[in-house]
């Protein structure tokens, strides 16, 4: 016999459940990505770009089986346009984490994301989050001496990824006519083809390495397996805006991550920056117009 | 008054004048943190 308090329980559980599972999924993907960074020094920013991008999409092909679904040559080609940017978004960003910090990374590349959302404004308010944004990134540029100087070519980097992932939604968007499970094993596919000799330019074959590959196999489940399955759950019981929402405190979780397990210290002003753009995220995402899609993760999504 | 609240439902005019109340923004924090430590 049941306990009458666990009964009680049962639906507060279930109910907190997806939530748990959206925070499950963040925190997952940022570990992921911080523990992604320690192999940076064994095979480079493009080799754990590779292993990360090859090794999600021999798992997504295995999942999958895309080979089953009847897609037409024109479906192939619009999949391949939308792989080759998902991979160049992915490489962009592990580049740009080798020398700067992951939230900030992370905070630069939510721009992209942003801009798609903004990018058609015609409401008074939209011109506020997008002076936010752009207080975000003003407050990075290095004007005065008090500020900790960031690397140009990493910004450079997190910069080039924001504008892959815009280009990703975009072309994304076009592909979304497909089932999604064979979608993004087929994107993956031609994403690691267009990552991975870049991976092998750096790390050679080092990158075969059982131990590497191990260690790049965790890399790809704790940073896109096992979120893409969490946020799967999560978006069964969380309205798409409030799940907009809360993942637009990602880079606020990469940069707790960052400072925890690689001990990324951030200024004042840093973190000010990735508050104001974590503030025209959530202000995009409640302003924008009821049922249109929230773009600001998707389950190839780089962090 | 009208004119300019029509021309923020312009998405172009929208954005330039986001980014510029952005600037400003940025300008206005940096120097309150630097009064202020």
């Amino acid at each position: 016999m049941s306990s009458p308090t666990l009964a009680l329980r049962a639906p507060r559980f279930a109910a907190a459940l997806p939530y748990l599972a959206l925070i499950g999924g963040i925190v997952s993907l940022s570990m992921g990505t911080s523990f992604a960074k320690s192999l940076y020094p064994m095979v480079g920013a493009a080799g754990t770009a590779s292993l990360r991008v090859g090794l999600s999409a021999l798992i997504l092909l295995a999942v999958w089986r895309p080979w089953r679904s009847r897609l037409t040559r024109a479906d192939l080609k619009g999949l391949a346009i939308y792989g080759v940017v998902m991979g160049l978004m992915n490489l962009c960003f592990y580049m740009s984490l080798a020398t700067i910090p992951l939230g900030l990374a992370l905070a630069i590349e939510f721009t992209g994301p942003l801009t798609i959302a903004l990018l058609n404004s015609r409401k008074l308010i939209h011109f506020v989050w997008i002076g936010f944004a752009a207080m975000g990134l003003a407050l990075l540029l290095p004007f005065d001496g008090n500020v900790q100087a960031l690397d140009p070519v990493g910004c450079a980097f997190a910069a080039a990824a924001a504008v892959f992932w815009a280009l990703y939604i975009v072309f994304g968007k076009r592909v979304s006519h497909l089932p999604s499970g064979p979608t993004v094993a087929v994107g993956m596919s031609a994403a690691a083809l267009t990552v991975v000799p870049f991976g092998f330019a750096t790390a050679g074959l080092e990158l075969l390495n059982p131990s590497i590959l191990m260690l790049g196999l965790i890399v790809a489940v704790v940073s896109s397996a096992l979120p893409y399955t969490l946020d799967m759950i999560a978006l069964k019981g969380i309205p798409k805006r409030t799940f907009g929402v809360m993942l637009s405190g990602d880079p606020a979780v990469g940069a707790l991550a960052g400072l925890l397990f690689l001990g990324e210290h951030l200024s004042g002003l840093q973190w000010l920056a990735i508050a104001a753009i974590i503030t025209a995220s959530i202000g995009a995402v409640l302003t924008s117009p009821a049922g249109e899609d929230q773009p600001l993760r998707d389950p190839a999504a780089p962090a | 008054m009208k004119t300019l609240l029509a021309c923020l439902r312009t998405p172009v005019l929208n954005i330039a004048a986001g980014g510029l109340f952005g600037l400003i923004l940025a300008v206005l924090m940096r120097l309150a943190i630097q009064r202020v430590f």
